[in-house]
């Protein structure tokens, strides 16, 4: 077998489904629409297609159909806690598991008090450094608008026992992270690039002006490496390879950086467009730049990354 | 999805690593110009091993794609050497535009490592609108007479002959009136004068003062060298930019700056790790050219990709390295001073990074 970074058909017909769902489900409009709250019976659909299961034991593929399944969601950014679900899947016992995969129990993860998803929560996982715990809440949960529109809330949370939380878990959140940001940095780039093919402007289409088409084309790039790099750690951690949690880490940083530039040259390549509130761009570069920001924390990925090199 | 290579390429590549035990210390990946004499015994090692031949299209002892990037990130790794042009573009091309006459002149002794050549490609008014060049060769009976200027050649004052891209019809035509000569270095009428360059090594100017070279030595047609060097260049894209080199010069950087003391402050490692991410993508962006090369997609624009972000990339952690550095980094003979030199020169040589992201604009986002 040599090297070959696209997915086999059964991969692609994962991806190719849920491309599918979500353009059915989850257009632009209906995005727009949720913004500030949380679908629950279109997060029970997703789950019904087993996304969240995958790379658990009940799950119908592993890290890999993982990281192909959420680089159609973020090409359509999604909504909901996806990220946080498929951590708290690695590292609940199976009961609460099988909850989370189902979609019924929806998971907010966080550092107290600004916990994401808090007021639909039904299941809360307390950050404290490299640790999880179980969480409750403590009294009533303030319900707190964002940047990305995900309905956050300040909740005191009192904490349980700790979850075990392996390099293997974290590795599989970042992949799905990875997969979910590259490919949401991907889309606008592809929005972004269209418009320049398409609006004119000093008599020729923008993206004629290199002004315009060398950040985009650095976009690309980046979008590009970012999804390899994705792909890649998804196949270590099925294959069990010993770098994985670097790989994965890495992953996740460079998507990271990869979709918030597209994000800024989208609005830039958009122009006035790109600031309208129901333009093109806003409702996917504010998940991107929420995305980017939430937790866990960067901490323990950073020191993940270098340890090849500091040893 | 599979990102592992090959059992036969993975053992292929622990013989590489073993043989190059003897030639780590030879350290020409950088100042190949300093080192010659030994580093042409290195490629003489290599063609022993039938390893400088490994990649050529048609040609008795060619592997699958993937040998030929091992070994040479391999080596880049090793920093004993880069690729020499004789086995690369100039014999790869020879193999697919010779005739059979050529052939048996030529590919021998390039796959021995006895015979080296320098491109001679770039002219003072021709840089990356190579179509505009001027040196000009005009047919008489059997031979061309050259006459015209080359410049910025590397390697040009060791190697034995010329790769030389020269005018061969009407300047207005550009590209369609291009020819390639093999030159060899010893006719009369050939002058190489050096250019000292900043990172302590050599570029050559090459002045044609009608020079008179066979027309058996005439690579395809007269007028034909645009589209063979498009196929060459094609052939090429695997092993041009190996990351292991990006690889090497981040793990010297850290290792610098842990042996001064830098680790300590977060910051540092904060900025190194961002570059480990970076040095990630390096590696992620190459792969996916050999990929694009190893399904025969056109890799044109992964190719410009991986330049972009690669030679950048060298750019990004030598620069850190003096940021974090302190007043050793400046010391002349470290590694890191050294290094923000050299790749000064990475985002130019071979197609700058401006040309490099026009043809991904162009190719993989229609733009332009």
């Amino acid at each position: 077998m040599s090297l070959d970074l696209e997915p086999d058909d059964a991969q692609r017909a994962i991806h190719d489904e849920l491309a599918r769902f979500c353009a059915e489900r989850c257009s632009d409009a209906e995005l727009k629409k949720q913004i500030g709250g949380f679908a629950a019976d279109l997060w029970r659909e997703l789950a019904a297609l087993g996304v969240l299961a995958l790379a658990t034991p009940e799950g119908d593929g592993g890290a890999a159909e993982l990281c192909l399944a959420c680089e159609a969601l973020g090409a359509a950014v999604f909504p909901g806690p996806l990220c946080a679900s498929v951590l708290a899947a690695q590292i609940l016992p199976e009961a609460e598991r099988r909850e989370v995969t189902a979609g019924r129990a929806i998971v907010s993860l966080g550092a107290p008090p600004l916990v994401p998803f808090a007021p639909v929560a039904t299941l809360f996982l307390a950050l404290d450094g490299d640790r999880i715990h179980r969480a409750a809440p403590r009294g009533e949960v303030a319900p707190q608008a964002t940047l990305g529109g995900e309905p956050w809330g300040r909740v005191e949370l009192e904490l349980g026992e700790a979850l075990p939380a392996s390099d293997r878990a974290f590795a599989v959140h970042d992949v799905a992270l990875a997969a979910y940001t590259a490919a949401a940095g991907a889309a606008l780039v592809a929005r972004a690039a269209e418009h320049a093919r398409t609006r004119r402007q000093f008599g020729r289409a923008i993206g004629e002006f290199q002004a315009v088409s060398h950040p985009l084309a650095d976009c690309a790039i980046r979008s590009d490496a970012a999804r390899i790099l994705a792909r890649a750690a998804a196949c270590a951690i099925d294959a069990d390879e010993p770098d994985t949690a670097a790989r994965a880490a890495a992953a996740r940083f460079s998507a990271r950086a990869a979709a918030l530039e597209a994000a800024h040259t989208a609005h830039q390549v958009f122009g006035a467009q790109g600031i309208a509130i129901e333009g093109p761009v806003f409702h996917l570069s504010r998940r991107i730049r929420q995305l980017a920001s939430q937790p866990p924390s960067d901490l323990r990925a950073r020191a993940a990354v270098l340890a090849p090199y500091a040893a | 999805m599979n990102f592992r290579f090959s059992q036969e390429a993975l053992r292929f590549r622990d013989e590489v690593v073993a043989f190059l035990g003897d030639w780590r210390d030879l350290d020409a990946f950088f100042l190949q110009g300093h080192r010659w004499p030994r580093v042409r015994d290195f490629f003489r090692a290599l063609g022993e091993r039938g390893w400088l031949s490994l990649g050529w299209p048609g040609e008795p002892g060619a592997r699958p794609i993937e040998f030929e990037y091992l070994l040479w990130d391999e080596i880049a790794y090793a920093r004993a050497a880069r690729n020499p042009l004789a086995s690369g573009i100039v014999a790869k091309t020879i193999a697919r535009h010779g005739d059979d006459a050529q052939r048996r002149r030529w590919l021998p002794p390039i796959r021995r490592g006895e015979l080296h050549f320098s491109l001679a490609y770039s002219e003072p008014e021709a840089g990356s609108d190579l179509a505009s060049l001027r040196c000009r060769a005009t047919r008489n009976g059997d031979a061309y007479v050259v006459r015209g200027q080359k410049c910025w050649q590397s390697y040009a004052g060791d190697m034995d002959c010329l790769w030389l891209l020269c005018r061969t019809g009407a300047q207005e035509s550009r590209g369609a009136s291009l020819t390639l000569l093999i030159v060899e270095k010893a006719t009369p009428g050939v002058e190489v004068r050096p250019l000292p360059t900043l990172d302590g090594d050599r570029l050559y100017e090459v002045h044609f003062h009608d020079a008179l070279v066979p027309a058996s030595q005439r690579i395809g047609a007269e007028n034909g060298a645009w589209a063979i060097m498009a196929t060459a260049l094609a052939d090429e894209r695997h092993i041009q930019f190996p990351p292991a080199r990006v690889r090497r010069d981040l793990e010297e950087v850290v290792t610098w700056a842990k042996a001064q003391g830098l680790l300590a402050d977060p910051s540092a490692r904060r900025i190194l790790a961002d570059l480990a991410v970076r040095v990630a993508e390096v590696e992620a962006l190459a792969l996916r050219v050999l990929d694009a090369m190893q399904r025969g997609a056109n890799a044109a624009a992964a190719a410009a990709a991986n330049k972009v972000v690669h030679t950048l990339v060298c750019q990004e952690i030598a620069r850190a390295a003096l940021d974090l550095g302190g007043p050793e980094a400046l010391v002349h003979g470290s590694r890191v001073e050294l290094l923000w030199r050299q790749s000064l020169w990475e985002t130019i040589g071979g197609g700058t990074s401006e040309v490099m992201r026009g043809i991904v604009a162009r190719q993989q986002l229609g733009l332009g």
